[in-house]
């Protein structure tokens, strides 16, 4: 074992190299093995083939079986989807003659009445928006959001957002249907049975995904001045930020981190210390300070509701056996002892 | 063992080469089959739960383009999945959902560690000792940087962590290992000192 030691510096340094190349990982890992004077040997693989084969067969020979399928049956269907295609056709012509013939003033005219409603916040103040067919919008502070009311039930709700929301469609909700299409400047973003998070910034918008899923349905202009429309996905769990011409960042994140204030609910998944002040920190605006440095390596696993930062600090307080606590009339929230 | 991460081939199936789908198989199977191993000891689950990774991402190809760092998505999707599964299996065993603490417990044997210039039998068993008693996030940075050679920026992001505390974990774990292996060096000078004097 090698004794020394790095600069903040030095040490930023030497990790952004390892992830620059395969071949710097490869160097780097040899090199700190000879430095702390061990390395670690990783388990016995026996059916790593079998493994492939079990997967290709999923993937790969899936892919090749749909289309020797859709090959060979093609030729026997081809006519049948002809002779259908014809009937469908000329039956579609009839019908168009026909109504072009009558008078138009026979059929009474059905015109959707549909109004647009705007809803703001301001500065500490959420709004909750409970539509009919169970879908609900927590508004976040400093927000704005405009929709279209009178739509049928069916309808997506077109909604243009301005800061944060919280979408959830459940409440009698059909699971397979769209009932959110949030517009924002730098997409349009569909959810088909979701709970998830939109924040527009002015550099880019990104959207949290607790559960379902969603669509990104960006519009984007290349250098040739020609439009286009590039879609993208996101699970459940992952975090996508996206400016009009690029995905910025798309990585996994515990969503409820991000979408306690709108839900006052929050699962620790081995949180540090540190996190858990960050997080208390940005959610309530206060300052908190730990005490003592030995605290700081303990995790908080569990789901905790709050209504409240006193409840929040309250149920983690207890779970750890810390003492958690705000002296009145002070934005700072201590953790453990002095 | 392959640990070399294939980044390249992760470039070319993003890309619409359905052929590299293999080489991403076999460039990232050993790695996060240990990796799963070590964050569930259970090889069925950590083989089921890479099956479903790999086939996400055969189905979200096309959708992959803007990942920066496949290495971390990869190794997310897997930590991600293995937990959702202890947490499954856990329900139906009636534990409790979030006694992760408990279940998430990552142990070193003797067999995964080989000590460079070893001289001592019993230098790799307090070696052990040591790494055994770091907590589990500390013995999961240890293990990601030095087994996966995965970055403090990587790190940050499988772990959903700060980079600060990444060097705080890293380096607590090491102050811890350092203790040892010193001690051990030290009581290794201290035995030649003895056999000299007697000598002399």
């Amino acid at each position: 074992m090698v004794k020394g030691s790095a600069s903040t510096d030095e040490i930023k340094m030497w990790s952004e190299w390892m992830g620059k190349s395969e071949d710097n990982r490869k160097i780097a890992k040899i090199a700190m093995s000879e430095i702390i004077g061990f390395e670690f040997i990783g388990p016995i693989i026996e059916d790593k083939t079998h493994e492939w084969e079990k997967l290709k067969s999923v993937t790969i020979e899936k892919k090749l079986i749909y289309r020797y399928r859709r090959e060979t049956k093609g030729n026997r269907l081809n006519w049948i989807v002809k002779i259908a295609a014809i009937f469908l056709l000329a039956s579609l012509i009839g019908i168009g003659v026909f109504y072009q013939n009558m008078d138009e003033n026979s059929f009474p005219t059905l015109e959707q009445v549909v109004e647009k409603v705007s809803i703001e916040t301001g500065e500490g103040e959420n709004k909750v928006l409970s539509f009919s067919n169970g879908a609900k919008v927590v508004l976040n502070a400093n927000s704005k959001i405009t929709y279209s009311e009178g739509l049928l039930q069916d309808q997506p709700i077109d909604i243009r957002l301005e800061g944060e929301a919280w979408f959830e469609t459940e409440g009698g909700t059909s699971k397979n249907r769209q009932v959110f299409e949030v517009i924002t400047p730098n997409g349009i973003i569909k959810n088909i049975g979701t709970k998830f998070l939109v924040t527009v910034k002015d550099e880019y918008s990104r959207v949290v995904l607790q559960e379902g899923m969603v669509e990104v349905l960006s519009i984007r202009t290349n250098e040739n001045g020609q439009t286009g429309e590039e879609r993208f996905r996101i699970s459940e769990g992952e975090m996508a930020e996206f400016n009009s011409t690029n995905i910025i960042r798309l990585i996994n994140v515990n969503p409820t981190l991000y979408s306690s204030w709108a839900t006052q609910f929050v699962e620790f998944k081995q949180t540090g210390m540190m996190e858990f002040a960050e997080y208390v920190e940005e959610l309530f605006g206060v300052k908190v300070k730990i005490n003592n440095a030995n605290l700081k390596s303990i995790t908080i696993d569990g789901a905790i509701y709050f209504r409240s930062l006193e409840e929040l600090v309250r149920s983690v307080s207890e779970v750890t056996g810390i003492p958690i606590y705000q002296f009145e009339d002070t934005k700072t929230v201590y953790i453990g002892h002095e | 063992m392959n640990t070399h991460l294939p980044v390249h081939y992760w470039d070319k199936f993003v890309n619409g080469d359905s052929s590299a789908f293999e080489g991403l198989f076999n460039g990232y199977y050993d790695s996060l089959y240990a990796y799963g191993c070590k964050l569930c000891n259970d090889p069925g689950m950590v083989k089921d739960s890479i099956q479903t990774i790999f086939v996400s991402i055969w189905e979200r190809r096309n959708n992959l383009k803007n990942i920066k760092s496949p290495n971390s998505y990869m190794f997310v999707a897997l930590r991600q999945n293995i937990l959702k599964a202890i947490l499954k299996k856990d329900r139906e065993t009636n534990l409790s959902a979030y006694d992760i603490e408990s279940i998430y417990d990552i142990d070193f044997s003797e067999e995964e560690i080989f000590i460079r210039n070893e001289i001592r039998k019993d230098q790799k068993k307090s070696l052990l000792r040591a790494l055994n008693q770091l907590s589990n996030r500390q013995k999961e940075v240890l293990y990601l940087h030095y087994f996966n050679g995965m970055s403090y920026a990587e790190i940050e992001e499988i772990l959903s962590i700060n980079r600060q505390s990444v060097r705080n974990h890293m380096f607590r774990a090491m102050q811890a290992l350092r203790a040892v292996l010193d001690l051990d060096v030290m009581r290794l000078v201290i035995s030649f000192l003895v056999a000299f004097q007697l000598l002399v």
